[in-house]
């Protein structure tokens, strides 16, 4: 599961506090009808993100979506420099009662503009024709790519303004309604989750449409009677006309997500006849079953699969939009289904076959049952079908129990409903076989575009897993997509190679590698291969025209026969990684793609770019390099650039063009001292918050997808968790600052003490959790709650430094909330290719690391100051 | 432009018949313009086409890149107007180094490709083709002039249709289209001496195969819809059904690989 969803949800929860600092003082006004309308445009907005990337998901990609998002967060950024002009136009007002009345108005016209915004900007995103794959070849879709932006930029412009002016119009208040902005932004990601569990992306939205509703008329009820009669009614009136007719034109017909014509679903609804027969919606995906007689699925299947063999009929399974493997016809006689042994997912089936009376299959990523098919075909006994994605099975078992055979409730066949690593990893069951094969998309795969996301899955960790749930003979099997170059099936190796060795055990003995035209399967065992077991399938291999890239004591005038290569890669990069020591360690350095394996603390498997090959890749990038780059990756990057780029444009310049004209002396400040140093400190404490919070929530949400074993637990853990917890910490920092604590030593302190956790997060947090992994999901929710215990003091230094800042250099307001802003948006792709570079703990203390600047600069503020 | 002149010049009768004079005088201008022009437009992309063949596809381009040196299709390439295959507002794209998008996730492959496949299949004069996956029409307009008949299934009705129609209004006439399933081959037609299948595919119909002719030869390009990462190519021999060699081409240099035992 992707991040970025949930490590923006700060960014919202912390640029709000920006404006603690900047209140004055006033009595307050409608608190509660305010309050509650801040807290529901807060859960709105938040939502609206998290459906927002489900719905790029569905419809494109999610890379794409960070991108689009990221912009999108700039509203928050942007919508400071027009509070800060705001500010100062209402200062300027004559008396207090009509500064009042002023913010109220403009309070209420931006909850209704978001209200208003919301669905407007949803229909716009999926109906602009947007194809990011065009990008390169279309120069269009520049045009349309800007209409996303500006579709996407205004409801969070709005809802960040709406948010601001609350938090601005009452300093007294501010920390309280602080408190309610994170308990709002929390209940948001719960909502959003709660939402995508019980119906479709367009319905979930509808929710938060109305939630954003309820927001606006509570601002418009909240507008200040100052205002005169007439004009409050008229905003009234006009704002719920149209919110009316924006609910009455929803309702009457749906927006449904617009599917780029380059999605695996896309080309099946071309197919003749082709129509989706289900589609069922969770917070994990969307998942379409789509009929046509046109539908057939054997990756890979032998050229030389004889007529009787044809394909039975099939359904085609979509998660995501992406292909996610067929439902097979089954009617009982598994001896109608001979296709399945001519591909090279039955490797191991013939490896095993000879020496297994009773034979137990686990089947890692389950999906439409032809893993549990091929198992039960060599006469499994038992087959262990893991599945992340409830509605599969629930499907399988329901609308197409018939269709499929019953297969997941025939006698013998076990569905679990769970992460495949964390099964395997918690179960007391030994195996056979464990059956690995293409789970993921052969779409995401071709187009490169699954690379920053984590996958603990494939690590060494998980194949060391893997090989102690083998009974003793069992094979571990794994198949990829043949890529040209090479790439994720020899990642494959490598890790396989790594797990046995770190067993201590010889890895050339205990490999077999087979390889189609299209498809590469890696057979590792805890023993070696047997002289029978590598008679055995020789002979299959070359029956089917398959190539034995590796066996043990393979002929090298074997390795490349049925399936001719020019170059055989393949052998090539075998032999470097069997090979010991300095050889390999020197073809690890030398590949054009990343192939040293992926670990637990650096689970991203499917990265394979370096920057070395950067300048080809842009060198060929028009040309040729498409399916050679890492397009996430180059994505990614892109997103940095861009996102740095635009906040320097959109949030810094207008700063810089209105400090100047502020005032600089502030008469409060006794003893001025040099405005470059305390710029200098202002700079580095704001920057530094910024990048450390996102560093720290992404970090764990990618620890705790793993321990929760369930993507959308985590996001939802760590997304409400965090800003709950926090938000106690800012809670509680208001009332010692109201005790007459000193806001700067405690803004140290706490500063220091999430340095602390998360340097000791960094390295103790994976190996503590990896022992608790096997407790039931409530208790994992209750240990994963209690290590985001200490981070309660991360809600802390923000806005206790911004306190101080608003007691001591008012004027820098404008100054912090830019570069905070700035950081926030620059923080998630930073965090992402710092994991990808360097792993996991690196990031956790890169996080401590910005909190140790933040106390140092702290410190050195505050004696400059009394110094 | 027009409007304001024919309402001014409705005002009497002589001043109607000039300006009737005027505007047909301006008619034949026009046609006669758009006459030079389109010649002109067809002398610039044959100008393309030229330039297209001998800087993207006759020359190696990139160090391990090959060239296609098969002159017949490189004069096929030369023919065929390319542009009249790409949609309407990517005319100007159309003899770029580029893959251009067709429509329905599909797209006409880059020249080099195009000319590639042309090339790996080794057309003769007498040969009958088969094509999976006609798409624009492009490709088998390609082997259209290098072979005997070809013929081209497509699965998407609009685009199979619609190839159809410009295929047949650009005068090909060694060329059948039929829209639907092209899993199952044509066996009516069958066997071929070569067939093409450009539409994806997650494995190779074993029914083409069949029809393929003993010593017939079979290109698949394998990969996204932009860009094959590599094209399989498979050859029948004559000595029985399982006579079948595959080669896996890479149709692109890329990122020369380093490191290895026998690299550099």
């Amino acid at each position: 599961m992707p991040f970025d969803q949930g490590s923006r949800r700060g960014v919202l929860a912390r640029r709000c506090a920006v404006f603690e600092a900047a209140q004055i003082r006033r009595p307050p006004i409608g608190l509660r009808r305010r309050e509650m309308a801040l807290l529901l445009v807060s859960a709105s907005v938040l939502a609206y993100q998290v459906l927002l990337v489900r719905t790029f998901s569905i419809g494109q990609w999610h890379h794409f979506a960070y991108m689009v998002i990221s912009i999108a967060l700039l509203g928050f950024g942007a919508s400071g420099t027009l509070l800060s002009i705001l500010n100062r136009r209402v200062k300027n007002a004559a008396t207090i009662p009509q500064q009042r009345a002023s913010q109220s108005v403009w309070f209420s016209l931006s909850a209704v503009l978001f209200a208003v915004a919301l669905p407007i900007s949803f229909w716009l995103t999926q109906h602009v024709p947007f194809e990011p794959f065009l990008l390169l070849w279309d120069r269009r879709q520049l045009l349309y790519l800007g209409c996303f932006y500006l579709a996407l930029f205004v409801p969070f412009f709005a809802a960040a303004t709406a948010i601001g002016l609350a938090l601005t119009s009452e300093s007294e208040n501010c920390p309280r309604l602080y408190a309610f902005n994170l308990a709002g932004s929390g209940a948001g990601a719960l909502l959003a989750v709660g939402l995508l569990s019980t119906t479709t992306v367009a319905w979930a939205l509808f929710g938060v449409v109305v939630l954003s509703q309820g927001a606006a008329v509570l601002a418009l009820l909240d507008t200040s009677p100052l205002v005169e009669r007439g004009r409050r009614l008229l905003l009234a009136t006009v704002s719920v006309a149209i919110m009316a007719i924006l609910t009455l034109t929803y309702v009457i017909s749906p927006p449904s997500v617009r599917l780029s014509q380059y999605k695996g679903l896309s080309y099946a609804l071309n197919l003749p006849q082709a129509r989706v027969v289900a589609e069922r919606s969770s917070a994990l995906g969307r998942v379409d079953v789509v009929a046509s007689p046109a539908i057939r699925e054997a990756p890979g299947l032998s050229l030389v699969t004889p007529a009787e063999a044809a394909l039975p009929r099939q359904l085609g399974l979509f998660v995501d939009a992406d292909t996610a493997g067929p439902i097979t016809a089954f009617d009982g006689d598994i001896r109608k289904l001979s296709y399945l042994d001519w591909s090279t997912t039955a490797a191991p089936y013939f490896a095993v076959q000879s020496s297994t009376p009773d034979l137990h299959v686990c089947v890692l990523g389950a999906g439409g049952g032809a893993g549990v098919l091929l198992a039960l075909r060599h006469g499994a006994q038992q087959v262990d079908a893991v599945e992340l994605d409830p509605n599969v099975p629930k499907l399988l078992r329901g609308k197409f129990r018939d269709f499929a055979g019953g297969l997941y409730d025939r006698p013998g066949v076990r569905v679990h409903r769970a992460e495949a690593r964390a099964f395997v990893q918690a179960a007391r069951e030994r195996w056979d076989v464990i059956d690995l094969s293409l789970v993921d998309s052969f779409a995401g795969s071709a187009m490169g575009v699954g690379a920053v996301g984590e996958s603990y899955l494939y690590t060494v960790e998980a194949f060391q897993t893997y090989l102690q749930h083998l009974r003793p003979g069992g094979i571990l099997a794994a198949t990829r997509w043949v890529r040209m170059p090479p790439r994720d099936e020899l990642k494959l190796f490598a890790t396989a190679v790594a797990a046995l060795e770190q067993r201590g055990l010889s890895a050339p003995e205990r490999l077999v590698l087979i390889r189609s035209w299209a498809t590469v399967t890696l057979l590792v065992k805890k023993e070696p291969f047997t002289t029978p077991e590598l008679a055995t399938l020789r002979p299959w291999a070359e029956d089917r025209l398959f190539d034995t890239t590796y066996l043990p004591g393979i002929r090298p005038d074997h390795q490349n026969r049925f399936n001719v290569l020019e170059r055989d890669y393949y052998a090539e990069v075998v032999s470097s990684l069997l090979a010991q020591g300095q050889r390999r360690e020197q073809f690890f350095d030398d590949y054009a793609f990343d192939l040293r394996p992926a670990t637990d603390q650096r689970p991203y498997f499917f990265h394979f770019f370096r920057w070395r090959s950067l300048p080809l890749v842009l060198g060929e990038f028009r040309r040729s390099s498409i399916p050679f780059s890492e397009l996430g990756y180059l994505i990614l990057i892109a997103t940095l650039l861009q996102a740095a780029l635009l906040a320097i444009l959109l949030i810094m310049s207008p700063l810089a063009f209105l400090t100047r004209r502020i005032a600089l002396a502030d008469p409060l400040v006794a003893k001025p001292v040099p405005g470059g140093a305390v710029r200098l400190c202002v700079l580095s404490c704001f920057l530094a918050l910024g990048l450390g919070y996102l560093f720290v929530e992404m970090a764990l949400i990618q620890r705790l997808v793993f321990f929760l074993a369930n993507p959308i637990y985590a996001v939802a853990v760590v997304l409400a968790g965090l800003l709950f917890i926090s938000g106690l910490g800012s809670a509680w920092a208001a009332r010692e600052l109201r005790k007459g604590a000193s806001s700067t030593r405690l803004a140290c302190i706490a500063a220091l003490i999430v340095a602390g956790t998360s340097a000791v997060y960094a390295f103790g947090m994976h190996p503590a959790l990896m022992t608790l992994l096997g407790l039931p999901l409530p208790a994992r929710m209750i240990v994963a709650f209690t290590v985001m215990a200490p981070l309660a003091a991360m809600g802390m230094p923000f806005p206790l430094v911004l306190h101080h800042l608003g007691q001591t250099r008012e004027e820098l307001l404008p100054w912090a909330w830019a570069v905070n802003g700035c950081a926030s948006v620059v923080a998630g792709p930073l965090a992402t290719l710092l994991a990808l570079g360097a792993g996991l703990p690196a990031v956790m203390l890169a996080a401590s690391a910005c909190y140790l600047v933040t106390a140092l600069a702290v410190r050195t503020w505050k004696a400059g100051l009394s110094g | 432009m027009k409007r304001p002149f024919v309402s001014t010049c409705s005002r009497d009768r002589s001043t109607s018949r000039t300006c009737r004079h005027l505007l047909t005088s301006l008619f034949f201008l026009v046609a006669a313009s758009h006459l030079i022009f389109a010649q002109d437009e067809e002398a610039k992309f044959r100008k393309l086409r030229e330039e297209m063949v001998r800087t993207q596809i006759a020359t190696e381009r990139w160090t391990g890149s090959e060239a296609v040196r098969d002159s017949r299709v490189l004069d096929s390439l030369r023919k065929t107007p390319r542009h009249r295959f790409v949609p309407a507002e990517l005319v100007l794209y159309a003899y770029d180094d580029q893959p251009l998008p067709v429509g329905y996730g599909q797209t006409i492959s880059q020249p080099y490709i195009v000319a590639k496949m042309t090339e790996l299949l080794e057309p003769k004069g007498e040969h009958r083709v088969l094509e999976i996956g006609t798409g624009s029409g492009y490709q088998a307009a390609v082997l259209s002039p290098l072979v005997a008949q070809v013929y081209t299934i497509e699965i998407v009705e609009p685009l199979g249709n619609a190839a159809r129609q410009r295929l047949t209004a650009l005068g090909y006439k060694n060329i059948e289209v039929r829209v639907g399933d092209g899993y199952f081959g044509w066996p009516e037609k069958a066997p071929f001496d070569a067939i093409i299948v450009t539409a994806a595919a997650n494995h190779i119909p074993p029914p083409l195969i069949e029809q393929l002719k003993p010593g017939g030869r079979m290109v698949i390009p394998v990969g996204n819809p932009f860009q094959p990462q590599m094209l399989v190519l498979v050859t029948k021999g004559s000595k029985g059904p399982r006579d079948i060699q595959v080669r896996s081409l890479m149709p692109v240099a890329f990122v020369p690989l380093t490191g290895g035992p026998k690299s550099n």
